[in-house]
């Protein structure tokens, strides 16, 4: 018993914290998984500068938690946490992060502010005139499609919500196991965030005016619009489309499955890549279809930004790393995997533009002006928002409720979760 | 409320009824048997999480396995699983079974282990049937354990979550949004922890309520 | 002949629940576009060992080490305190004993997402945030109830007039406790010590708000390969195959002693 014991005693002594590897050269980042490719690039980084960085990979959910957990706690486990589009605000109002406008401008030598793609900088960091974190990964969301399936029936490329019907319609062939089109209609976030992509392409603004006026529009025209068109493409998806995760709307595309897939260039890279698609040589891309031709299109926008924990002891060796990634070099390295590099000398890349024949369009949109920052409110209580919503459309997509029923539920139910929050909904 | 408790009691007689049955089957001291045994846990070894994301990869109509084995079998279009809401719950009972049935076979082997063979052996002699054996000697020994097994799988049961968020994220509809469910949205999505961990504390008292007939049979038997 | 319809059954049994794994294990030696090749195929691709290669080579290792040191330390833990509670539960020895059983089953009955930010918290002012002692003690408050309830049962059925005339002999409570009572309930604690070491083995939540880059354990490594993007499904299905072999090993070794006092044939 008493060796036992003694085992026991030198067994936890043995996996107690291990402090000695914290010092001041380390820093923790905590990510997701698309951040994952960072890695590679890591002991270039810490070659150049000393400095070497922990990367905790988690899944998104873990993420979340973990960096709500640190930040609301005003503690400084990890320097510098990975922030989705829609944390912003809820980051910028709680002061969780720290404003870098003083490091930008002190080094501005060493940063082009003016390389760093406008829509994506001012959607994913910029917030009550401050800047809060780093763009890491744009994703815009556009209209991609087989150009070998639309040249056989010569189809022009989608402009209408109304074109996207009769391509669909004149594309689906299930004895060939091929589909008009497919979108994500799991119930939560894929059918709430793939839907409100489609109602921004085509006009839409889920509130009216933020932060002025925070009413939900579901019950426009336009909102009753898109969901039946929405709700109507599942005529022409894979029968197991009702279920889909936007995963499984990229794996029926690169397979070969689906002659329209619209989702953020993020997963349009998969399409493209040889050794994971068989449709890879036969991929186009065009603007979210619109409710009007004559319409101004707007290119919905997500991604990822990387923040500096308020906290965090070692801001100067975070702040090294985040100039890295913000580096010409290390854009062009991650793009090259990513497909979502940040600045413009990565879009205009020509080894870049060969692999990702979308990205010149990219940078055309955004000195046009055309990013879409708010398809998804940047509130912290988007959350909620997503969930009502998602599941409203999902009864919908599934036949349980009308579109009219589930977007006067969803309107009533989001605007009592603004409200709740205290912001105004006239 | 009704799903959960469903789900709840489906699953665990269920994962007691096939878990009794398996530990009887394999309660052999033979060679192999042991290596049988172990294997058998083997589903229990892998975090519910990736038991959800697996089974759904083996269920999807597109290029699941399940599929696949149904159209072998001359059914080309086999039912939604977890996209029907007639179905997901089921599913998600099915797949809770798949994994934790060795649960309820690890700890029913050691029941019986603590029956002693020469009482078997003798009601044996005796001329006893095995189906006599096991109504006369087996069961009634075995009743504290059962009822221990099914007291833990209600409890897990009705905080079952992993596999619900991994397969069907609360869906189709809300046909699989269970308590527990709701509960982890309120706090790990929403990270609204009052609210969540008021709910769980309301779950707490129900959860003691429903398995309150399960403790007080254990308890019986163990004063008398 | 009755033996060999038995084992046919038996093994029938095995393979319908572990068929997904054998199928698991087929997926780990697929490149992505095999994966989702339709029809699915069982034999006819080329296997690869890509996926196997690129997690050994890896810190994949590392994190078997600490699911080993968490698994093995957590329920070394429940069992040093489970054993002793569980024999002082046992019915003659406490009037209370059923209040304070069921006041353990509570902890069990709280949905573990309501403990995760206490838990943090916990750690955090211990300074034990991100060491593999935070997941073990995490892991074995999950597993002192099973362990307290599933071997309390076994020690309620030691006789009490052997531990009687052993006390008479001069035997203190601890010898009786650990010389007479543990070995004759070797059975339940051999499927308690199962139970724990697999509890640790496959928990997820805790392990990813716990650990930190240098201690995930398998599971948190596993669900690095679910992406946000994409599920590497060949890498995720070889991680979790390799994560199952170690998982088998220890239980095997509990099995041992799970059955090791059972007599031969004794349920024919």
């Amino acid at each position: 018993m008493r060796t036992v014991l003694f085992a026991l005693c030198i067994a936890f002594a043995a996996i107690g914290p291990a402090r000695s590897q914290d010092d001041a050269h380390t820093i923790t980042v905590t990510g997701i998984s698309s951040f994952k490719l960072v890695e590679t690039l890591l002991p270039k980084f810490t070659e150049r500068s000393g400095i070497k960085v922990n990367l905790q990979i988690l899944p998104y959910p873990q993420l979340r938690a973990r960096a709500m957990a640190d930040l609301v706690g005003g503690t400084a486990n990890s320097d510098i946490y990975l922030q989705d589009i829609i944390w912003l605000g809820e980051w910028a109002k709680g002061g969780y992060v720290r404003p870098l406008d003083d490091l930008f401008a002190r080094d501005a030598a060493e940063v082009k502010m003016d390389d760093i793609l406008p829509g994506a900088f001012n959607a994913l960091s910029r917030w009550d005139g401050k800047i809060w974190s780093v763009p890491v990964g744009a994703f815009y969301f556009i209209d991609y499609y087989r150009t070998d399936l639309f040249a056989e029936r010569g189809l022009a490329p989608p402009v209408t919500l109304d074109d996207v019907d009769r391509a669909a319609a004149a594309l689906t062939d299930p004895a060939q196991n091929r589909f008009g089109i497919a979108m994500a209609y799991q119930r939560g976030g894929p059918i709430a965030s793939w839907f409100l992509a489609t109602y921004a392409g085509a006009g839409g603004t889920l509130l009216t005016d933020p932060p002025r006026n925070f009413r939900p529009t579901l019950d426009s025209k336009l909102a009753l619009s898109v969901l039946t068109h929405y709700v109507g493409w599942l005529k022409s998806a894979p029968r197991g489309a009702i279920g889909y995760h936007w995963n499984d709307q990229t794996v029926a595309m690169q397979t070969g499955r689906l002659a329209m897939a619209p989702t953020f260039s993020v997963n349009g890279a998969e399409f493209v890549k040889k050794e994971n698609s068989v449709v890879s040589d036969k991929v186009g891309f065009t603007y979210m279809p619109r409710a009007d031709a004559a319409q101004k299109p707007v290119i919905p926008f997500g991604g990822w930004a990387a923040a500096i924990n308020a906290h965090s002891a070692k801001t100067e060796a975070a702040w090294t790393f985040l100039k890295f990634i913000l580096s010409p070099e290390a854009q062009r390295d991650l793009g090259k995997l990513s497909g979502t590099p940040v600045l413009y000398s990565a879009l205009n890349d020509p080894e870049l533009q060969k692999l990702y024949p979308w990205l010149p369009f990219i940078a055309a949109a955004e000195k046009a002006g055309a990013i879409h920052p708010d398809y998804r409110p940047r509130y912290a209580f988007y959350p909620q928002i997503e969930d009502v919503l998602g599941l409203q459309l999902n009864k919908a997509a599934l036949g349980q409720t009308t579109p009219e029923q589930a977007l006067a539920e969803a309107q009533s139910a989001i605007t009592a979760i603004v409200k709740g929050a205290g912001y105004p909904a006239e | 409320m009704r799903r959960t408790l469903l789900l709840t009691i489906e699953s665990s007689a269920l994962q007691v009824a096939a878990g009794l049955g398996v530990a009887l089957l394999f309660n052999r001291n033979w060679p192999g048997m042991g290596a049988i045994r172990t294997l058998f846990l083997a589903p229990m070894m892998i975090a519910p999480l990736f038991v959800g994301m697996i089974w759904r990869l083996m269920l999807s109509d597109d290029f699941g396995v399940v599929r696949y084995l149904f159209s072998l079998a001359g059914v080309s279009e086999p039912p939604l699983w977890l996209d029907d809401p007639d179905w997901a719950l089921q599913t998600v009972v099915f797949v809770s079974v798949w994994e934790w049935t060795a649960f309820a076979m690890l700890f029913v082997i050691a029941g019986l282990q603590a029956i002693p063979g020469d009482v078997m052996e003798a009601a044996s002699l005796d001329g006893c049937g095995a189906w006599q054996r096991f109504r006369h000697m087996t069961w009634p020994l075995l009743r504290p354990t059962l009822l221990a097994v099914a007291l833990f799988r209600v409890i897990d049961g009705f905080k079952l979550f992993d596999i619900i968020f991994a397969m069907t994220a609360g869906g189709p509809g809300d046909a699989t949004t269970t308590l527990s469910y709701f509960v982890y949205q309120q706090g790990l999505a929403f990270f609204d922890l009052g609210y969540a961990a008021t709910l769980a504390l309301v779950m707490l008292g129900m959860v003691a309520v429903l398995t309150a007939p399960l403790l007080r049979g254990g308890t019986e038997r163990s004063a008398a | 002949m009755k033996r060999v319809a038995i084992y046919a059954v038996a093994l029938t049994v095995l393979l319908a629940f572990v068929a997904p794994l054998v199928w698991l294990a087929v997926i780990s030696l697929k490149t992505r576009a095999q994966i989702y090749a339709d029809p699915s195929t069982f034999l006819g691709f080329d296997p690869t060992l890509d996926n196997y290669r690129s997690l050994l080579t890896g810190r994949f290792p590392v994190f078997i080490g600490n699911s080993l040191v968490a698994a093995m330390a957590s329920t070394a833990l429940a069992l040093a305190i489970g054993l002793p509670a569980a024999y002082a539960l046992v019915g003659r020895r406490l009037r209370a004993g059923g209040l304070v059983r069921s006041g353990v089953l509570l902890f069990r009955m709280i949905p573990p997402i309501a403990l995760l930010l206490p838990y943090y918290l916990l750690f955090r002012t211990a300074g034990l945030l991100g060491s593999l002692a935070a997941v073990s003690v995490a892991h074995f408050a999950f597993s002192i109830a099973i362990v307290t309830w599933m071997t309390r049962a076994g020690f309620e059925a030691v006789p009490g007039e052997i531990e009687e005339a052993a006390r008479i002999d001069g035997a203190s409570p601890l010898r009786v406790f650990l010389l007479i009572a543990i070995p004759i309930t070797r059975a339940p604690i051999a499927a308690s010590a199962i139970f724990a070491l697999l509890t640790s083995w496959n928990e997820f939540l805790f392990a990813a708000t716990l650990s930190s880059p240098r201690t995930q354990t398998i599971p948190v490594a596993v669900a690095g390969f679910a992406g946000d993007v994409y599920v590497s499904w060949g890498e995720l299905a070889a991680a979790t195959v390799i994560g199952l072999v170690p998982a088998l090993g220890l239980a095997a070794l509990g099995q041992r002693w799970l059955l090791s006092g059972m007599a031969p044939g004794a349920f024919k």
